[in-house]
């Protein structure tokens, strides 16, 4: 930071030295992506001291005395000696070349490490939806796709962790066009499920369905699985950056099946050039099926896509402005044949309709001496129309009641016919608002690439639907103690985040450093002031800082080396559903009469109202470092990343118990004969008495620890061969486990009565789970025949869990009264407290580790008839290597069986 | 038994044979051994009677006094050369769990031949069985499959039952016995540390039959139907069973709406001693647990304190074997009047009891998945003079998949 100074004052040197000279502007791109280099230095040729540094939009100015040469100089690119003159000089890069064909995922070359994927690669890796292309990221592998559920991302994890570590995928935020994806509002799970049609498909708190995005449309995919800029927010894991195609493009149709499903997309770009303005449109259907010969059991999607991008050039600023507009629909069904059901209905629909808008406005200025660089204003809405619906045709084993009451008190329950069919509906409408303003500034300077972003979001969540709709007299879940509930009346969620961030490079004595540095807040408006979220601001600072080293020459290629680094903090908020849970109902049974004659039956019911809000509920928060090294030789590259993430916060339901008293009547009294009606209460003898139940509440009691190396190393094409060789994979090592103490209730009847007691423990579950994996891509593009082929040799050289020891005791235990006690070793011998405690063995602590398997997948991809048609289709597990291994004596065998599928690209 | 008595009865059996016989028998000396069961740890003879009944007069001799010789109990009588049947009948004490019980046991040896060899005494070994089947109580039937709603043919499992009925020729008390059920499955071979398979049974539940010790009375030949809930279920399913005429039901009380249970006041309610699970009891309908009648030998509090078993076992999934735990309450299989094996018939695995509480098995379901088990029963077969078969062997001793007795 002291060399700011320096830097300024030469700069001024420069700028004001008195020779009266040409003065030119200049700009310095990739020759291959167009992009703009920063920090590239500029010589005069004969001279030894740098003339000028590109600014963050790769642009110089420069005084010179006429025909003079400049050198231009950046690492990783070959030296470009050129005559002076304004406009833009281009170089050319060691590793990529021009038009070179890149099928696999790249390492950004940016500071934060994230994943790159083009449009080539997709066109190569012929993806259904977004789920597909996680096969290209390190760790990645490629799988059948499994769009019978909503599927989830996961990165840097290895091993699940289920529903209570699901801040990991909540946490990894997707923009589309810069316009969040967002999912705190969503409210889609059918409350009190315990059937695998509604529990499979309840992503609620998890994230995206990543099977929801079309990937047709898609120019560019970035995803951060590094530290991102402090310009994202609202997350722990990474970014998702989606970009889609933006200009001129021939009508082009694709036909795509495999075995599971079939895709059609159709889509056009349009530009009017003396106008700059561009219209993209698109839209595309999926239909798939879990099991081919299913025909009850689908997934659809449907998107429409339209998207209008109008720039103007001015004196002093280019102006952009881009209106998209885009509809998804995303349906699963499931139903069961009633010919095999006994005539019976059994139907789950959801379908989620989700209309989004967005605006963006972009002011980028054309003078590179200008303090002001950019200034972009976005602004998106979304509305979902979301709908579960349940049907099912219920027959009781056993007389079953329903507790109807809404308010805490006396009354009497519902006595539940033996058959009747079960409606439940479940409404939402989430809704989301969020505006962007972007400013970036820099000082003007020829020594240091500078740029100072400052920015805010607003971003607001609330959803108009009618939640959980359902007669309480008819349940779906019968017995269960859930009412309906209407969200619409959940207040809105307000973020908002201010962020700055700043970003410099320079070169010092041949070597380069890079320093992004930034800081965000954010907020929750519109909290009430019971949370401790209210007027609390939460604070991540992240820093990425990358130095390369000189350039080196290696026979007659060159060489550089950078390394990285950085740290931050992540903060993800709450979403609605953990803000404001539906309420609870604990029913207690207090009078049960029975009687042969079923209108005499009266079954009395003591009812509490629990709002199971947890008010000290905190933002979940990861803490991430990582160092990593960039090598870069003769056009070979070689990225890896050693990185450690911990997040003890993550959200988690929790069983919370606590002692209701309830009154115990003794029916034994009644005459049943003397009876006209239900017998009254009055004067039966009861006592009081208490029940330890449990409600659920969200807390931040989940912690995911990630550790983990990722690397790829792409190598040049091998011209003669016309191959390149991409190796890339990752070592991951994740641990799940409870962060805050969990009571459980021993489920043991003695005499009458349930242990009275809960044990409170520490530890729960803790699991630490292992993989490395390295997938060898071979890809051939022979231009000459318009044909690329890809082997791809999917290497998991093994996969292991293993279980974290936890103490068999309770730290603590809970009496009928709610009275905390402390445990102690006595305690074990106690004829019921016994019951708390656990019996973990050793062996449930062992190591369970799957060995190597290796997966070959083969694609190719041939053009015909001046490219209008092309052809593709690929096969996964073309060939496998999957032993059966011993574990204990015992055989366990694996089988990997082929997936393929075929597709067929119309361009006019 | 004193020696004095054992001389009168000898002196008269004497005189009885040289009357009827006209022959004076000559006396020969007889070795009885008692074995104990090799099975139980510290098991030593606390008193034992052997009786000695002539085949051909039918005279009877016995003996009480044994001494410890090696592992086994001998004592020597003399008697007239013959055949006899002999029967042994005793208390043994032994170690289990922790502590020392005792136990009534029995032997049996059918015409052993006692002659006067000049060179050796005849001898007889009778191993002494600690399987006390206390003979008359058996279970009769069990109607664990359920049966299913007409039509649409889903499960109705609310009329489960069990008969247990009186199979001696004398008045037996029900009040103390208790209706179990096997924690362990027949479709799930465990190895159990520690195993206490060869001498207890391991419960999942426990039921007792109320009373004060003579408040209900069984006559010979008579039975008790004990419901899972006493009720016309024909009301409700025309498929299913009228058990409104049962004298015993299983309810539980339980505060919570999703385990609310019916409590028919026309029977009588089973007292609850332990069960592993919060929810309402049912038995199995696919017919891979187990149910025994036992007399309990020990009061509620002593057995929920003393009888509790903590044991851990290997799993063997199809990624591996790890080890898990688990707990119950174990019963001597002592106590065990009459256990019946259940099982799926082809997932069949092993016996959740020991071979010398029932060395078979009997079944409705051929498969797990076998929806044809509804409405079927296991019944006890009857010989010809009517007396239900008590083998301890349910494959010999039950006819499966059978119509339940009482339906319609």
């Amino acid at each position: 930071m002291n060399k700011i100074p320096i830097i300024l004052f030469l700069f001024f040197i420069t700028t004001f030295s008195l020779k009266a000279q040409i003065k030119i502007e200049g700009a310095v791109k990739d020759r291959a992506t167009q992009e703009p280099l920063i920090g590239a230095t500029i010589t005069i040729e004969g001279s030894k001291t740098i003339a000028a540094v590109t600014n963050i939009d790769g642009l110089f100015n420069l005084t010179i005395e006429k025909g003079q040469k400049l050198e231009i100089t950046y690492i990783g690119y070959k030296p470009l000696v050129e005559e002076a003159h304004s406009g833009t000089y281009y170089l050319e890069s060691h590793t990529t070349t021009l038009n070179e064909v890149v099928v696999t995922a790249q390492e950004s070359q940016k500071l934060s490490t994230s994943s790159v994927i083009g449009r080539q690669a997709m066109d190569h890796l012929q993806p259904s939806s977004f789920g597909d292309m996680m096969e290209l990221i390190p760790g990645g592998r490629a799988k059948d796709p499994q769009l019978g559920s909503p599927n989830t991302i996961s990165l840097r994890e290895a091993g699940g962790g289920g529903a209570n570590y699901a801040t990991s995928s909540l946490g990894t935020s997707f923009l589309m066009d810069g316009a969040p994806i967002s999912s705190n509002a969503n409210l889609q799970y059918v409350s009190g499920s315990t059937d695998a049609q509604a529990m499979k498909r309840d992503f609620t708190n998890q994230g995206v369905d990543m099977r929801s995005i079309s990937t047709d449309d898609i120019e560019r995919i970035e995803i951060v699985r590094g530290i991102p800029s402090v310009e994202y927010g609202d997350l722990t894991s990474g970014v998702v950056k989606i970009e889609r195609k933006r200009g001129n493009s021939p009508l082009t149709a694709r036909l795509k099946a495999d075995m599971g499903s079939y895709l059609f997309f159709v889509g056009k770009g349009f530009e009017w050039e003396p106008n700059k303005l561009t219209l993209n449109l698109n839209a595309d259907y999926l239909d798939s099926r879990n099991d081919p010969r299913n025909t009850l059991e689908n997934y659809k999607r449907v998107t429409v896509s339209a998207r209008i991008h109008k720039s103007w050039s001015g004196v002093r600023l280019n102006t952009s402005l881009s209106t998209n507009v885009d509809y998804t629909g995303s349906f699963d069904n499931d139903k069961t044949d009633p010919d095999l059901n006994e005539g019976a209905i059994d139907t789950y629909k959801s379908s989620y309709n989700r209309w989004a808008l967005m605006t963006s406005l972009s002011l980028k200025s054309v003078e590179n001496e200008s303090w002001f660089k950019m200034f972009n204003a976005t602004i998106s809405t979304s509305l979902d129309n979301d709908n579960i619906t349940r049907e099912k045709f219920i027959q009781l084993r056993r007389a079953t009641i329903a507790a109807t009451s809404l308010t805490q008190g006396e009354s009497d329950a519902v006595i539940l016919p033996y058959s009747y069919t079960a409606n439940h509906k479940v409404d939402g409408k989430p809704f989301n608002l969020f505006m962007k303003v972007n400013v970036k500034l820099q000082i003007p300077s020829q020594r240091v690439s500078n740029s100072l972003m400052i920015g805010a979001d607003w971003n607001v969540d609330k959803n108009y639907g009618k939640g959980q709709i359902f007669d309480v007299t008819l349940p779906l879940y019968p017995g269960m103690s859930g009412r309906p509930r209407d969200i619409s009346t959940i207040p809105a969620m307000h973020n908002l985040s201010v962020y700055a961030e700043e970003t410099l490079k320079t070169s010092l004595g041949g070597s380069t450093l890079e320093v992004v540095a930034g800081i965000r807040g954010a907020h929750l408006m519109n909290l009430s002031k019971a949370y401790s979220l209210h007027n609390k601001f939460y604070w991540d600072p992240r820093v990425n800082i990358g130095w390369t080293f000189p350039q080196f020459n290696v026979g007659d290629n060159v060489g550089f080396v950078r390394l990285s680094g950085g740290l931050g903090m992540h903060t993800k908020m709450p979403t609605i559903e953990h803000l404001y849970p539906e309420l609870n109902y604990i029913d207690l049974v207090q009078f049960n009469y029975y009687h042969p004659n079923e209108a005499y039956k009266r079954i009395n019911i003591m009812t509490y109202v629990i709002n199971p809000t947890n008010y000290d509920l905190r933002a979940a928060q990861n803490f991430k470092w990582e160092i990593g090294s960039d090598i870069n030789i003769a056009g070979n590259r070689l990225s890896v990343t050693y990185f450690r993430e911990n997040m003890t916060s993550g959200f988690r339901s929790t069983a919370i118990y606590a002692p209701y008293d309830y009154k115990l009547y003794d029916t034994s009294g009644i005459d049943g004969n003397t009876l006209n009606a239900p017998p009254s209460l009055d004067g039966v003898p009861y006592e009081m008495t208490q029940e330890l139940v449990a409600h659920s509440r969200y807390s931040n009691g989940s912690q995911t620890k990630k550790e983990g190396i990722e690397y790829t190393f792409a190598s040049r094409r091998i011209e003669k061969l016309h191959t390149r060789l991409t190796i890339n994979g990752a070592w991951f090592k994740t641990v799940h486990r409870n962060s805050v103490s969990l009571m459980e209730r021993p489920s043991q009847v003695i005499g009458d009565k349930q242990i009275t007691f809960v044990g409170i423990y520490k530890d729960i579950e803790g699991y630490t789970d292992e993989m490395v994996n390295t997938n060898f891509t071979f890809d051939t593009d022979v231009p000459r025949l318009k044909l690329g082929f890809s082997i791809s040799v999917q290497c998991l050289w093994f996969t292991s869990n293993q279980r974290e020891p936890i103490s068999n005791y309770p730290d603590q235990y809970m009496d009928i009264d709610g009275n905390i006690h402390d445990w102690n070793p006595a305690l074990a011998e106690d004829v019921y407290l016994r019951y708390l405690v656990r019996n973990n063995t050793e062996s449930m602590y062992d190591l369970f580790k799957v060995p190597f398997s290796m997966n070959v997948n083969f694609k190719v991809t041939k053009k015909f008839f001046n490219d209008h048609f092309h052809i593709a289709m690929f096969c996964n597990k073309i060939w496998d290597y999957t032993p059966s291994y011993e574990r204990d004596g015992v055989t366990i065998r694996r089988h990997a069986t082929p997936y393929f599928g075929l597709e067929m690209n119309i361009k006019l | 038994m004193n020696k004095f008595y054992l001389l009168f009865v000898m002196a008269v059996a004497l005189t009885l044979t040289s009357c009827n016989k006209d022959e004076v028998a000559v006396d020969a000396p007889l070795r009885i051994y008692l074995q104990l069961p090799i099975n139980l740890d510290n098991a030593s003879l606390v008193n034992a009677e052997v009786i000695l009944t002539n085949i051909e007069t039918m005279a009877t001799y016995s003996v009480s006094e044994f001494k410890l010789e090696g592992n086994n109990y001998m004592a020597t009588v003399v008697v007239p050369e013959g055949r006899y049947n002999i029967t042994a009948n005793g208390d043994i004490s032994y170690s289990i769990g922790g502590g020392t019980t005792t136990t009534t046991m029995k032997a049996e040896a059918q015409g052993v031949e006692v002659a006067n060899a000049n060179s050796s005494s005849s001898m007889v070994s009778l191993l002494f069985n600690n399987y006390n089947a206390e003979a008359g109580m058996v279970i009769e039937e069990i109607f664990f499959t359920s049966s299913t709603f007409s039509g649409t043919q889903r499960p109705y499992t609310d009329d489960q039952y069990l008969i247990i009925t009186n199979n001696s020729d004398h008045l037996i008390y029900a009040d103390g016995l208790a209706i179990v059920e096997s924690k362990f499955q027949s479709d799930m071979q465990w190895e159990l540390t520690p195993n206490l398979m060869k001498d207890a049974v391991t419960v999942s539940w426990l039921y007792l039959i109320p009373g004060n010790g003579t408040s209900v009375p069984v006559e010979a030949g008579q039975s008790l139907v004990v419901a899972l809930n006493a009720k016309d279920h024909t009301l409700i399913n025309p498929n299913s069973i009228d058990l409104s005429a049962a004298q015993f039901e299983f309810y539980d009380v339980s505060p919570n709406t999703e385990f609310i249970d019916e409590d028919n006041p026309s029977a009588v309610n089973l007292t609850k001693w332990y069960s592993d699970l919060w929810s309402y009891t049912m038995l199995n309908n696919k017919g891979s647990k187990s149910y025994g009648l036992v007399r309990m030998h020990s009061d509620y509090d002593t057995f929920i304190a003393d009888n509790y078993y903590n044991y851990t076992y290997l799993v063997n999934a199809a990624w591996g074997t790890y080890e898990s735990n688990g707990d119950g309450y174990y019963i001597p299989n002592s106590w065990v009047i009459d256990w019946v094996n259940l099982a799926i018939k082809n997932e069949w695995a092993w016996n959740v009891a020991s071979a010398s509480l029932d060395s078979g098995w009997t079944y409705c379901a051929e498969t797990s998945s076998d929806k044809s088990r509804y409405g079927t029963s296991v019944i006890r077969k009857r010989d010809t003079s009517g007396i239900l078969v008590d083998t301890n062997n349910s494959t010999n001793d039950f006819l499966p998949k059978q119509k339940p007795s009482l339906s319609k």
